[in-house]
């Protein structure tokens, strides 16, 4: 396989995209195949980076050298760090952004790259050689020698959009879906399932009494993602608003409810738990009176509102019927309505922990099509597919991030061992070792592999190394000295002990912590604070840890394994785990299998 | 224990010895080709025990008259295709039988090899196995029924239903944790409060029955102590001879102590003398009066012992003994018949054979008083592993009631909580390290 082949990525949303930089930035030249230039890195759904465990993925995306957290810091309009009430394990940062400047700063960063061709166009066939990639055929007739290619189409593999009992195909409104790629996945014996997602109506700002609304602000301290962000962070802060569903709109819905695609019948794909739509809700919390929409701002200065919380597939009529008896939206007009779209994904049990499918040698799939939901959860995978396929090129080692080090080592963790079957998305819950991996630790953990691969400039590194140190010496001088507060003696970190507690109430009596940055104070408190239940939370994953690295042979035999249940037989032949720990987290296969296993493998 | 086959395993399951009968357990994958062979093409109904000739496999001569109990799999103890031969006792036969099932094939079975394989197969979880174990082991009619207790299941699911209701909490907590303020409502501290209490209640009382579990599997130990001369020698004696199931009668671990085992209203008593201690010459700096201490620290029983007057004695020695833990021992009385103040005494003659039912009974009574509270019929945490973890599993969960009560955020209070119901599936073996399991089965006898 000829090094100076590109590789082939397909698709330009947000997996796309941060798979073409980082393989650009590891020096190998790269092939972005979109159906339109225009849609590079488009938002298509809700106007907003981030959220609760969302967030947590950008802050590790943007200190392995990812260009998610930057894009945001520039085009956002509104930060506000979510869940505060929570723990600092789980404080969520999101902002507002203005979808054209997001977009466009991603374009800019792809066109300043001379290793990235972007060429319109789509991948109807590609060929293999010997189990390994070997070349794509475009649409346009042409074919393409490829070192590796990565496939993230989004929602676009065989998109319907239904509104309604209306549906036609589509990638998202407006454009067209790919069809051509499925049959070949077919071809090769690949398992091919069907999800659903929706996105709600646009409505126009003229017709919303804003007077009627809730006001919903941003932080008065806005924190930017990117640790490589400048530090005077001065975003516009715009005000969003808040409105209420009320009975009326609830009746509207509920009589017309078997017109919705969901419930009529006609969408067969299985939409996502946590981002219900309207009439979903409806019928799952039938005892509430009300649910909160938030009026959110497409960019700065627009004239088209986002519902967030109004996802609908209704018919159009309906929708904003039902939204107009909402005070507030008493005569609101819409843009586009809300729209239900399925789509095909790819069983991601069908991957390597690299996002390389099992069977075919330098073909990768990330985003959304590997059954995830979010911008986020997409981008993390991008990363990880680009990165992965650039090593593979260069017969490197591959790059796995572990449960332990990384959301973003969870995230893939749980695609390729569990089984996907609605749209996954990211949540704290998913992690075991959530309170070593907080927000504020990201380039700790990650930012030395970023430098490593040659995302992270040896400047960038050197502010994370700063940053770090200053960390360091606030915490040596915490544990090191003694000091009278609240009339009693006490060692400094001891006293941060206690939950009420701060460094801030430290500053007067321990003038010379004012001398660091407020960022080196915060993790350096948060740091003492929780060390002790790290350190618990360490011991206990140790303990599971003796069956993580637990190697099972490539090809080895399950079904030689005559005591395990049918059930786990059957889920172990289909992932076909790496690792022992890996087996163990696949639904259905119990300890007893997994002490088998184990043993089975000593022998 | 390292790994898992299937091949055919022998051994026998009864003691060596002189006895009626000897049964010699195999299991295996498939046992027909090796049974029809053995008893040269037998019918065997799978669970009838079939009487038949068993053959030689050189010679063709016949090797005993056994009756042969065949279990299919996987409805069988190991889930594996179980034989049970029951042939004549005694070593001889036994031994040529499993010499002829070697040459035909089957493997000795390595200690606790035929419950691994009931275990590997998914026949019994961690707790059952641990309580065959221990049944095995059991000293006397009250362990067989906490073990019996164990194996089926009991101590699992209550262990499981706590585990349930700590989970239930756990799922809550981490839910809201993944909701931003503005959409759900939070679980108020006092609720979560209030089920952490419910269960640490539980947790509590599955402890007390742990140390029932400790004398039941450990047994008890009762301390014969007192200046020299005073008949204890004698008493030892007596007691034992009274008790007609004396478990075993060896040298203690020192040249001056004795033990030996008997069974009292269902406990397993170690009875331990400490004759000759007191003895020596200079007994305070003789190495013999530490061992003595030692195990007067030990005893969950100290009869103390004098001819004359047991009480006035104790008293003058000044030894630091929990006084709940003495039942004094006023011996002789044929010779010094006496009538003392106290009515904390037994009076005993060995010459006359009087007074041992009486000790035995308030022995036994001492016992009950501080074992047996266990009205509820809770099943009984009979092995050290269960206990320990237990106990952990107890710490951990005040330490969660702490976080929370102190005000220390969410994420930080579920993280123990995940820590707590983590050790409960431990316990239950839901969860298993490697090293549990080994441990588990490493303490078998061969032939289970």
């Amino acid at each position: 396989m000829s090094n100076s082949l590109p590789i082939v990525v397909v698709g330009g949303g947000h997996a796309g995209v941060e798979a073409s930089l980082s393989i650009a930035r590891m020096g190998k030249k790269v092939l972005l195949v979109t159906q339109n230039i225009e849609s590079i890195a488009r938002a298509s759904c809700n106007p907003a980076i981030g959220g609760l465990a969302k967030g947590h993925l950008v802050k590790e995306i943007d200190a392995l050298g990812g260009e998610m957290g930057v894009a945001a810091d520039v085009s956002g309009i509104q930060f506000k760090m979510l869940n505060k009430s929570k723990g600092r394990a789980v404080w969520s940062p999101r902002a507002q952004i203005d979808k054209i400047l997001y977009s466009n700063s991603i374009k800019k960063s792809i066109r300043q790259q001379k290793y990235i061709s972007v060429v319109e166009d789509e991948i109807v066939d590609f060929s293999v050689d010997n189990y390994r990639i070997s070349s794509v055929l475009l649409k346009s007739g042409e074919k393409v020698h490829c070192s590796a290619l990565i496939i993230t189409t989004g929602t676009f593999l065989n998109g319907i959009v239904h509104i309604g009992n209306n549906s036609f195909p589509a990638g998202r409104f407006g454009e067209r879906p790919s069809t051509g790629l499925s049959s070949t996945f077919d071809s090769f014996g690949f398992k091919i399932g069907r999800l659903k997602t929706g996105t709600p109506p646009r409505l126009l700002m003229d017709s919303v009494n804003l007077d009627l609304c809730k006001p919903a602000l941003g932080d008065d301290t806005p924190v930017p993602f990117s640790f490589r962000t400048d530090k005077h962070f001065n975003p516009p802060q715009v005000m969003c608003h808040l409105v209420d569903t009320n009975q009326n709109v609830h009746s509207v819905i509920n009589n017309s409810i078997h017109k919705s695609a969901l419930f009529s019948g006609q969408i067969k794909g299985i939409g996502p738990r946590y981002c219900p739509s309207i009439e979903d809700k409806l019928v799952r919390f039938a005892d509430r009176n009300s649910h909160q929409l938030f009026l959110e701002p497409e960019w700065l200065g627009s004239n088209q509102i986002y519902v967030n919380g109004f996802s609908t597939s209704l018919p159009e009529d309906v929708q904003l019927e039902a939204l107009r008896e909402i005070p507030a939206l008493q005569s609101v007009e819409l843009i586009r309505p809300g729209y239900a779209i399925e789509y095909d994904y790819f069983f991601p049990s069908q991957l390597r922990a690299t996002l390389e499918t099992k069977n075919i040698r330098g073909l990768f799939f990330a985003g959304q099509i590997n059954g995830t939901s979010g911008y986020e959860e997409a981008a993390a995978q991008g990363l990880i597919a680009g990165i992965n396929a650039v090593l593979l090129v260069q017969e490197r080692e591959p790059f796995v991030l572990k449960r332990s080090e990384a959301y973003i080592g969870v995230l893939i963790d749980d695609l390729i061992t569990k089984t996907i079957d609605e749209p996954y998305r990211m949540f704290t819950s998913r992690a075991e070792y959530r309170l070593s991996l907080r927000p504020d630790t990201a380039t700790r953990r990650l930012s030395l592999f970023g430098h490593r691969f040659g995302l992270l400039s040896d400047k960038q590194m050197s502010s994370v190394g700063s940053f770090l140190n200053e960390v360091e010496k606030i915490k040596s001088f915490l544990s090191t000295t003694k000091l009278v507060v609240d009339e009693e003696k006490i060692r400094l970190d001891n006293y941060l002990l206690n939950p009420n507690n701060s460094i801030q109430s430290l500053l007067s009596v321990a003038p010379v912590l004012n001398e660091f940055s407020a960022n080196s104070i915060f993790t350096a408190e948060t740091d003492i604070k929780y060390k002790g239940y790290v350190d618990q939370e360490r011991r206990r994953s140790e303990q599971l840890q003796n069956i993580e690295g637990v190697l099972i042979p490539e090809g080895f035999d399950f079904s030689l394994v005559k005591n395990l249940s049918n059930e786990s037989r059957e889920k172990l032949i289909k992932v076909c785990p790496e690792t022992l720990g890996q087996a163990s987290r696949i639904a259905g296969v119990t300890p007893s299998d997994i002490a088998m296993l184990s043993i089975m493998l000593k022998a | 224990m390292s790994s898992y086959r299937n091949d055919t395993i022998t051994a026998l399951a009864t003691p060596p010895g002189e006895g009626a009968i000897a049964v010699i357990r195999l299991s295996g994958k498939s046992l027909k080709t090796l049974l029809s062979d053995l008893t040269n093409g037998k019918k065997l109904v799978p669970r009838y025990a079939t009487y038949t000739p068993v053959y030689s496999h050189s010679s063709g001569d016949i090797l005993d008259n056994c009756l042969i109990t065949y279990f299919m799999a996987p409805n069988s103890y190991t889930g594996e295709d179980v034989a049970e031969i029951s042939c004549h006792g005694g070593d001889v036969v036994s031994k040529l039988i499993l010499n002829d099932l070697y040459s035909r094939g089957a493997r000795q079975a390595t200690p606790g090899e035929f419950t691994f394989r009931a275990f590997m197969n998914g026949k019994m979880d961690l707790v059952q196995a641990e309580a065959v174990s221990a049944l095995i082991s059991s000293k006397t009619e009250l362990g067989v029924s906490a073990n019996l207790t164990n194996l089926s299941g009991l101590l699992s699911d209550n262990i499981s239903s706590l585990k349930q209701q700590a989970l239930d909490l756990l799922s809550l907590v981490e839910h809201e944790m993944d909701f931003s303020e503005e959409e759900i409502t939070i679980t108020s501290k006092g609720r979560i409060l209030e089920t952490l209490n419910i269960v640490s209640d539980n947790l509590k009382s599955s402890l007390k029955t742990a140390v029932l579990g400790k004398v039941i599997s450990g047994g008890v130990r009762v301390v014969l102590f007192g200046l020299p001369n005073t008949g204890k020698s004698n008493l030892f004696n007596n007691i034992l001879g009274h008790e007609r199931a004396i478990v075993s009668s060896v040298p203690g671990t020192t040249r001056d102590t004795i033990e030996a085992w008997f069974n009292l209203d269902g406990f397993p008593v170690c009875l331990i003398d400490t004759a000759g201690v007191w003895e020596t010459e200079d007994y305070l700096e003789s190495l013999g009066i530490k061992k003595t201490i030692s195990e007067i620290d030990l005893a969950d029983i100290v009869l103390f012992v004098d001819d004359k007057d047991p009480v006035d004695v104790f008293d003058r020695l000044h030894i630091k003994i929990n006084p709940e833990k003495v039942i004094f021992v006023k011996t002789k009385e044929d010779l010094h018949p006496t009538k003392l103040p106290s009515n904390k005494i037994s009076y005993t003659s060995s010459k006359k054979d009087i007074g041992f039912n009486k000790l035995l009974t308030s022995i036994s009574t001492a016992l009950s008083d501080s074992f047996v509270n266990n009205s509820e019929n809770n099943p009984i945490l009979t092995t050290s592993r269960q206990r320990i973890s237990i106990e952990k599993a107890d710490d951990l969960l005040s330490g969660v009631i702490d976080l929370v009560s102190n005000n220390f955020s969410i994420d930080i209070v579920a993280s123990s909580l995940r820590s707590f119901v983590l050790i409960l599936e431990e316990i239950i073996g839901e969860v298993s390290s490697k090293d549990i399991i080994e441990n588990i089965f490493k303490s078998f006898c061969v032939g289970k």
